[in-house]
């Protein structure tokens, strides 16, 4: 009962603490919005930068094609090397003079990519695409030229007969349906950046909620209130659950309202995936919980306490992959899987990306671990204090 | 009777001796007061009679039950006011005697009655609902000893509990451990304002290096000093503990 009590005081004082609510509720709800405008579009489309000093059929084509697979954005020569100098961009494809006239005659037709340092990512896809596009074009241009050779070779009368028109139905039916290509087939479920940086950023603020948690409690015990709560009969047993469930139940408000956020914005999950998701985000919150309350056992002062929050929330955010992939890399994983938040992010993204099922076993294993191994040892350190009167 | 009494009560911190050998009776109803320098083991001995710390050895019987053997007894029949101000500042006072209430044992329509009467008490009935984080510290250390009235202790520990308080303030905490000893509740004080104790406490330790070196009424304890021409308590106090400080 006065567990209860306890838990009911920190959740009516969180509710009545506007910093607190902007900090908890407002400021996850904000971030996740920014991710969702950053990360909205399902599909990476990168944006191709171009200059055209030719203007020519081959240039026309070329920009035509890498169109429909990039965001092109045309600049003047001077502009183009004024957003280098200053990075605004780090990549410009530069289509010289005399393009098209060596495509046709099927000389060195060369195009120029200008790139600071690599390049970044995007300018390396741009290049790739670029290359492809190239590639097709110079096939094409070859293609037409042999069809001319046969036909002359042959005979064909060129006026009687549309050699170029009929070469580009064929070369578009090639194109249409290739015989030599690549087929995609999807496996699993379709990770989805913004749902993982969405988990990462709940795990990342479950994990401060209930880290600054164990600040207030290192309050608690410099302040007296622990000695006079001990004078009063409260145990310590009874302080750690209510500090556990209003801990809980604080993170469980603000993985609640952040989930819902992501079905009022129509992005994938639907309520099974919500409720699940919300389950996983208990077990998390008490995984998390038990940490805070070690640091709220052990710390001496508020300030130590607080740099130990911060220090390990924001560490385990980011080692965790709250705002990047982690995966791809073998160092960066490895890193990753000391961090508590990976394996919220990887439960919480598994459940609403619909993987649910053997996807999370391996995180929700580890979350129980810790919770079960953390637990009693940050009761221990919180009957010590308690031992000590504070 | 002593209602409290503690005999060769030890305590120390790391091999460091705080409290040693300290024997003690205070009788019901009485104000006894304890002063020392800084250091002295004034706070252990609260913490250690209030069942906060467990003693290294000795023993207290307060109401007949022992800090040893019968904590929890013991903590139903006492009531602590920490020498800081132990309670929520984001709440309001009366939220926080509700909540102490609730803790000391009392169920929801006794902790309310109590919050009324107890805030009433310290004279911060019109300021129930504010919080009291926009208190003066005079008004916080009021809540402070509210909050140690809401269970109705028989026993009260009051360590330093004027410190950083206006005459005002001071004064109107005076007045209400003199109704509540009035009324049966034995207090047992600390403070580093002699003047405090000479006119408050009924008697008076005076407590260094852990050990009680001198105690009685404080009419009493100036006649330690018969070579002195109207001595103070200050005087006897300064006489027995020295002019050394304590704290550099």
């Amino acid at each position: 009962m006065r567990a209860l009590i306890i838990a009911t005081r920190e959740i009516r004082a969180y509710f009545s603490d506007v910093a607190d609510l902007l900090f908890g509720l407002a400021l996850p709800v904000l971030l996740t919005l920014l991710i969702l405008a950053v990360f909205g579009t399902p599909d990476f489309y990168p944006t191709a930068h171009l200059v055209d000093m030719d203007s020519g059929e081959g240039a026309l084509a070329f920009r035509e094609r890498l169109g429909k697979r990039t965001e092109l954005q045309e600049l003047d020569p001077a502009e183009a090397n004024r957003l280098l100098e200053r990075s605004a961009v780090y990549h410009v494809l530069w289509i010289p003079a005399g393009f098209s006239d060596s495509l046709e005659a099927g000389e060195d037709a060369r195009l120029r990519i200008l790139q600071r340092g690599s390049g970044s990512v995007e300018g390396q896809v741009v290049t790739a695409i670029a290359h492809a596009v190239l590639s097709e074009l110079a096939i094409e241009a070859d293609a037409r030229r042999r069809v001319h050779r046969f036909a002359d070779a042959l005979g064909v009368d060129d006026n009687t007969v549309d050699i170029d028109a009929r070469t580009d139905a064929f070369l578009a039916r090639e194109s249409s349906a290739p015989l030599v290509g690549v087929a995609t087939e999807t496996v699993g479920a379709q990770p989805d950046m913004a749902l993982r940086t969405v988990a990462g950023v709940l795990g990342m603020f479950l994990l401060f909620t209930v880290t600054l948690g164990g600040v207030a409690t290192v309050e608690e015990r410099r302040s007296g209130v622990v000695q006079r709560l001990k004078t009063m009969g409260v145990g310590a047993s009874d302080f750690f659950v209510g500090k556990l469930v209003s801990g809980a139940f604080k993170g469980i408000l603000q993985a609640g309202i952040m989930l819902a956020l992501l079905s009022l914005l129509d992005v994938p999950p639907e309520l099974p995936r919500l409720l699940g998701a919300l389950a996983f985000a208990v077990l998390a919150l008490l995984a998390f919980g038990s940490f805070g309350l070690l640091l709220g056992g052990l710390a001496r002062t508020r300030e130590q306490a607080l740099w130990a929050a911060i220090l390990f929330t924001m560490i385990s955010a980011v080692s965790g992959g709250t705002f990047f992939e982690v995966g791809a890399n073998p160092t960066t994983a490895a890193i990753a899987r000391a961090s508590p938040v990976y394996y919220a992010i990887e439960g919480l993204g598994g459940i609403l990306e619909g993987g649910g099922g053997l996807a999370i076993v391996g995180p929700l294993t580890v979350l129980f671990a810790i919770t079960l191994i953390l637990g009693p040892i940050a009761l221990v350190c919180l009957r010590r204090a308690w031992e000590r009167g504070s | 009777m002593a209602f409290v009494s503690a005999s060769n009560l030890r305590k120390s911190y790391d091999g460091e001796p705080a409290v040693v050998d300290l024997d003690l009776d205070i009788f019901a109803g009485e104000i006894f007061g304890l002063l020392g320098p800084n250091g002295a083991g004034k706070t252990t001995t609260i913490k250690m009679l209030a069942t906060v710390l467990a003693p290294d050895s000795g023993d207290a019987e307060i109401g007949g039950y022992s800090i040893v053997s019968a904590p929890r007894e013991v903590r139903r029949i006492i009531g602590l006011c920490p020498q800081d101000i132990a309670l929520y500042e984001d709440m309001s006072a009366r939220e926080n005697l509700l909540f102490f209430g609730r803790m000391a044992g009392l169920n929801a329509r006794e902790a309310r009655t109590r919050a009324v009467e107890c805030l009433a008490t310290v004279n911060l009935d019109a300021r129930a609902d504010e919080r009291v984080h926009r208190f003066s510290g005079g008004m916080k250390r009021r809540v402070n000893l509210a909050i140690a009235l809401v269970n109705q202790p028989r026993l009260l520990f009051l360590d330093e509990p004027t410190v950083g308080v206006d005459p005002q303030s001071r004064a109107r905490i005076y007045d209400t451990i003199r109704a509540l000893a009035g009324e049966g509740t034995t207090v047992l004080y600390t403070t580093h304002y002699i003047e405090e104790a000479e006119n408050l406490c009924n008697r008076v330790a005076i407590i260094d290096g852990g050990q009680i070196i001198a105690q009685d009424t404080p009419r009493g304890l100036h006649t330690l000093l018969p070579d002195t021409e109207r001595p103070t308590l200050e005087d006897v106090f300064l006489h027995l503990t020295g002019r050394t400080l304590r704290d550099v």
